[in-house]
């Protein structure tokens, strides 16, 4: 039996905020990110057959606005109104924590395919298989995208720390 | 363990990818190598790191969503007035088209034998892109079962017919 649209209210109460920010993540969406999480439930209603014989509609809701993000993205006039990253570094609570600050700059410079799942990952706690329908790539090829993410990550955090270390060394 | 495995396994661990008894399985494995220790404690570190430098960026707690876009859904599967104008207009101007078309198209003559042997009897001209008519449509009651074949050796010359009967 199809959801019904109160079930789909229920959905976008339990999953709208969340939703919203990874809209709002994502680059050049900041300010038509509410119009595309209605998108998304506009969508979700008109195959809303599939949304039931998803196993995990939270991560098929998570495809569904990634499909909708890209749709907008591949309109011309968008892409050309708004600068790609103006949102996607957005004004972040804890600005003070230096080793948070170079994580997120160390996470900025991961290329899209890594970065993407890392913040399904981590961000909105998605689960392999689920970041793997969300993306429509293979379980393994999401795990291995996932390992490639964290060593980049730890290399970019060892050759800051080294060279925090070697400044602090010199200064002394 | 294998290296692989083992890097494998702690990246997962890192990612808290594991089952609950993995992890316990991969903690007591660890617990007497060092060096594997430590480097298990700085992935998960970086993981920890990695997590709240993702999640402190804004907080999705805080949002206010907008009301339940209900009326956007219900007249989502309908299809737009306008859509439909555009169809029925397009389909009318087709149909004009093709009725017009039909009937304002001259009706084509098939050559005839007569204008083939009237050509031929007025010397049809021969030049490098033209070759008699009868040479090449022999009228069928008085050469049936003649073939011609035309020899065009290089484009700088005139195309030579050889009979062949």
């Amino acid at each position: 039996m199809a959801v019904t649209v109160e079930q789909l209210e229920g959905l976008y109460r339990q999953h709208g905020p969340e939703l919203l920010h990874y809209l709002r993540g994502r680059p050049g969406l900041s300010r038509d990110a509410e119009d595309l999480l209605h998108e998304t439930f506009v969508q979700a209603a008109l195959f809303r057959e599939r949304l039931d014989e998803s196993a995990s509609p939270r991560a098929w809701l998570f495809a569904v606005a990634r499909h909708v993000a890209s749709a907008f993205h591949r309109r011309w006039w968008h892409r050309a109104a708004e600068p790609l990253d103006a949102e996607h570094v957005a004004a972040p609570v804890e600005r003070r924590d230096d080793g948070l600050d170079a994580m997120r700059e160390a996470i900025e410079r991961l290329p899209p395919i890594y970065r993407e799942p890392l913040e399904l990952r981590l961000r909105h706690e998605l689960s392999y298989v689920e970041i793997a329908d969300v993306l429509s790539l293979p379980l393994s090829t999401i795990r291995s995208r996932l390992h490639h993410a964290m060593e980049r990550l730890r290399e970019t955090m060892q050759a800051t720390h080294n060279g925090v270390a070697g400044r602090d060394h010199d200064e002394t | 363990m294998r290296p692989e495995t083992l890097r494998r396994l702690m990246l997962d661990r890192a990612l808290d990818q594991l089952s609950p008894d993995a992890v316990e399985l991969l903690d007591a494995y660890v617990r007497e190598r060092p060096a594997e220790r430590a480097e298990l404690e700085q992935l998960v570190s970086i993981g920890q790191t990695a997590a709240r430098a993702l999640k402190t960026v804004g907080d999705s707690a805080a949002v206010e969503l907008a009301p339940f876009p209900r009326r956007r859904i219900a007249s989502a599967g309908r299809i737009p007035l306008v859509r439909v104008r555009t169809a029925v207009a397009m389909a009318a101007c087709l149909l004009i088209g093709v009725l017009v078309g039909t009937r304002s198209m001259p009706q084509a003559e098939a050559p005839s034998g007569e204008r083939i042997a009237f050509a031929s009897a007025n010397g049809g001209s021969r030049s490098i892109w033209r070759v008699d008519i009868d040479e090449l449509n022999p009228p069928r009651d008085s050469r049936a079962g003649e073939t011609r074949t035309i020899r065009w050796t290089s484009p700088l010359e005139i195309p030579q017919t050889k009979g062949a009967l």
